[in-house]
């Protein structure tokens, strides 16, 4: 089979290095690719009718259930009852307090307004394609004064929201943000402590970072939201958004902290020694030569982390914040949309999978310019 | 400047140091203060005075027999079992059927890969909260007992949970059980001649296990199966739909990872090893077996045991439906007692040594391979 295909284009040849020239590219037609890779030994034409038979039943009946038979528009879910299928209508009736949750309605503008915000960072960070880091982070960083400014109010004559009205999608962006905001930072201290040479600092870096990951998420958070109303004297306070954005940040740095001590540990420790020889301090050896190299070598695990700081910002639900999958609750729990809970976890999940795969994909378009640039 | 003797570098040390110290003793002093502050003005009582205590609150489903008299050391303790066990459950369901569909990944079929890869996307990506409340969702739109699924006969499906035969382990079966794990132990530490005779151990003890009731007068397997009474079910043991939606959301969530997992370690095996291995004729069975499974191994230990690690901080989680776990004890125990920093410190360490166990066992794992590595 291979042979009757014709070739393309031989690349020409690249550099030096002969070894490494890709393999000719081959033109198949269709009909020859699709026999050669699903049906080419009997086990896998088996194996190919089997997938597509059940690929086809499920299809058929997501399908139906989806889009045929559901219902996209009734008042109550009477209205639905009559339809076999899905029961999109308590999306369309209550879409607005599942985006933004109990955000009083005639100041609804200023949430749609903020994921507007969000999404301009976001088409700008996509446009300039990470490449101005600095930029980058800026206007992130001014997307989230923007949000205090316009959530709460207070300013410029808007009426003042407290935090806790504040609901939906854009806490949830938000309380990812600020903590992987307030997180980073820390976690590059956590971890330059725990391979520095300070004993006190390895210490207390080792003990946080070993304390808190055995815990879950869950259970930090709910002690958070007890405990630091306690440590703290009322005037620090940071009231319960503030709690539980420090929760969050700390525990994404523990993790993250582990992470970037990898990266370090991978720098060759001539490097270091070299540096020193160059008459540089500890400090300028760290924030010269060994972090931007650690943070480099860690970018996929990053991006892996901060897809489950983002899915873990669902967890917050459970010290009283309305965050997304909360509001979504709301949305059917204690009325008669009840018995069509499933649609609106369904949707939920295509919008955390719309947010984790934009997410998955920025971080491996930044890993792929890094290599290039390598 | 120059202190004893001491060089710039060094008087820089020292002078850190002593900053990070003073910063923290002040820290712990202020928090103290404030935390001693609070305890007083909100009246509540300290030490662990409370664990000898009875609760006056029942938990909802337990290993244990539990009623509301129950000391709470005692109620810790169920909680503690409850999330070991929904824990083993899910590592042990969720591995085997990662481990299978990564095999079945392994046919290199486009079709069934690009199925089994959006699977594994979708549901990884998707917040574990979701999927919990997603899958308990599902489980209150079951049927009634009247109306229950039933599932290949003896197993039960409907909205009051799920009815499974259940077994009364006899001592054949335990001898037996024995017998297994001794093998997997001696087979895990040493290879050649002492794992053979370990697997031949283990079959032979299966073997007289299977036979035993017909030809040597063992007692058999007692199996109690679910039957229609009434309006419930009588017998087999019932899994509450709590436990059910919580178990399923774990397993199928914590599948995509762990197929994710065996995968990379298939694929960590160098093609030309397995070509290499196709030249000299071996079966691709073997190959599978003798070639990439020992090495695969190798790089999955470590990914595998973080993940179960994971597993048991994520089944803190069944507590958004109600499920009795260590930390749903925990926040009850505090809601009913104040006495939230005791708590909060037992309820740490004991995850702490759970996860300590976990990763003991992940280690001792790492070191008996080096150690047969090398030879």
């Amino acid at each position: 089979m291979e042979t009757l295909g014709k070739v393309a284009a031989l690349p020409a040849a690249v550099g030096t290095q002969p070894h490494k020239r890709p393999r000719p590219r081959v033109i198949r037609s269709l009909q020859t690719q699709v026999r050669r890779v699903l049906f080419d030994t009997p086990l896998n034409a088996v194996v190919t009718v089997l997938t597509a038979t059940a690929i086809a039943i499920v299809g058929f009946y997501v399908v139906r259930w989806a889009f045929l038979d559901s219902a996209w528009v009734a008042s109550s879910p009477a209205g639905c009852a009559k339809a076999q299928g899905a029961c999109w209508a308590v999306i369309v009736k209550n879409w607005q307090g599942i985006l933004f949750g109990n955000y009083p309605a005639e100041q609804r503008w200023r949430p749609e307004v903020m994921l507007g915000v969000f999404g301009a960072a976001l088409v700008f960070t996509i446009a300039v394609n990470v490449r101005n880091f600095r930029l980058t982070l800026g206007v992130w960083l001014v997307s989230l004064v923007v949000f205090v400014l316009l959530m709460r109010g207070g300013v410029f004559g808007l009426q003042t929201i407290e935090s806790d009205r504040w609901g939906g999608i854009p806490i949830t962006i938000f309380v990812f943000l600020c903590s992987v905001t307030l997180g980073f930072p820390l976690a590059i201290v956590l971890a330059v402590a725990r391979t520095g040479r300070l004993v006190s600092a390895r210490t207390i870096s080792v003990f946080l970072i070993e304390v808190l990951r055995p815990v879950p998420l869950i259970a930090v958070l709910f002690c958070t939201d007890l405990l630091l109303p306690m440590a703290l004297p009322n005037a620090l306070d940071p009231g319960k958004l503030g709690r539980v954005i420090i929760c969050m940040g700390v525990f994404y740095a523990c993790y993250q902290a582990e992470v970037i001590r990898a990266g370090l540990q991978a720098i060759p420790h001539g490097q270091i020694e070299a540096s020193r020889a160059l008459g540089l301090g500890p400090l300028q050896i760290i924030r010269l030569v060994t972090l931007p190299q650690a943070l480099r070598l860690t970018v996929p695990a990053t991006v892996n982390l901060l897809v489950v700081a983002l899915k873990d910002t669902s967890l917050i639900v459970t010290v009283g914040l309305f965050d997304f999958a909360a509001t979504a609750t709301a949305a059917f729990s204690g009325n008669e949309w009840r018995p069509f809970s499933n649609e609106v976890y369904i949707v939920v999940a295509l919008v955390y999978l719309l947010m984790t795969l934009t997410l998955t994909w920025l971080g491996h378009s930044l890993e792929r310019r890094l290599a290039k640039n390598a | 400047m120059n202190l004893g003797g001491m060089n710039r570098a060094q008087t820089g040390r020292l002078i850190a140091e002593a900053a990070v110290l003073i910063g923290l003793a002040c820290l712990v002093v202020a928090t103290g203060y404030s935390i001693r502050e609070s305890l007083v003005s909100r009246n509540i009582a300290t030490g662990f005075g409370f664990l000898a205590q009875d609760t006056g609150w029942d938990v909802s489903a337990a290993l244990l027999a539990h009623s509301p008299r129950d000391t709470y050391a005692r109620t810790f303790l169920i909680g503690l079992l409850n999330t070991l066990a929904l824990s083993l459950a899910t590592i042990i369901v969720a591995t085997v059927l990662g481990v299978l569909i990564a095999l079945v990944r392994q046919l290199q079929n486009p079709l069934l890969s690009w199925l089994i890869g959006g699977y594994v996307t979708i549901l990884r990506n998707v917040p574990l909260i979701v999927q919990i409340f997603f899958w308990y969702g599902a489980t209150q739109g079951l049927p009634n007992t009247r109306k229950a699924f039933e599932l290949s006969g003896g197993v039960f499906l409907s909205n009051r949970g799920l009815y499974l035969p259940s077994v009364k382990l006899g001592w054949p079966e335990y001898a037996m059980l024995a017998v297994l794990v001794v093998s997997i132990v001696i087979s895990l530490i040493w290879r050649h001649r002492p794992r053979r005779l370990a697997s031949g151990l283990a079959l032979v003890a299966v073997a007289v296990w299977l036979v035993g009731p017909a030809l040597f007068d063992l007692p058999p397997l007692a199996v109690d199966w679910p039957r229609r009474a009434g309006l419930n079910f009588a017998g087999g043991m019932s899994l509450q739909p709590e436990l059910v939606a919580v178990l399923t959301a774990l397993v199928v969530y914590n599948t995509a990872f762990i197929a994710e997992i065996v995968r990379t370690g298939v694929q960590s095996v160098p093609l030309g090893q397995i070509q290499a291995a196709q030249n000299i004729g071996l079966r691709q069975s073997r190959i599978f077996y003798k070639i990439i499974l020992p090495q695969a191994v190798r790089v999955m230990v470590l990914p595998l045991i973080n993940q179960y690690s994971n597993i048991t901080k994520a089944t803190a989680l069944a507590m958004v439906v109600g499920f009795t776990d260590l930390f749903s004890v925990s926040v009850t125990s505090i809601n009913h007692t104040g006495q939230a920093l005791e708590i909060v410190l037992l309820m740490t360490m004991l995850y702490f040594a759970i996860n300590a166990t976990i990763s003991l066992v992940g280690n001792t794992y790492a070191y008996f391979d080096r150690r047969r590595w090398k030879r």
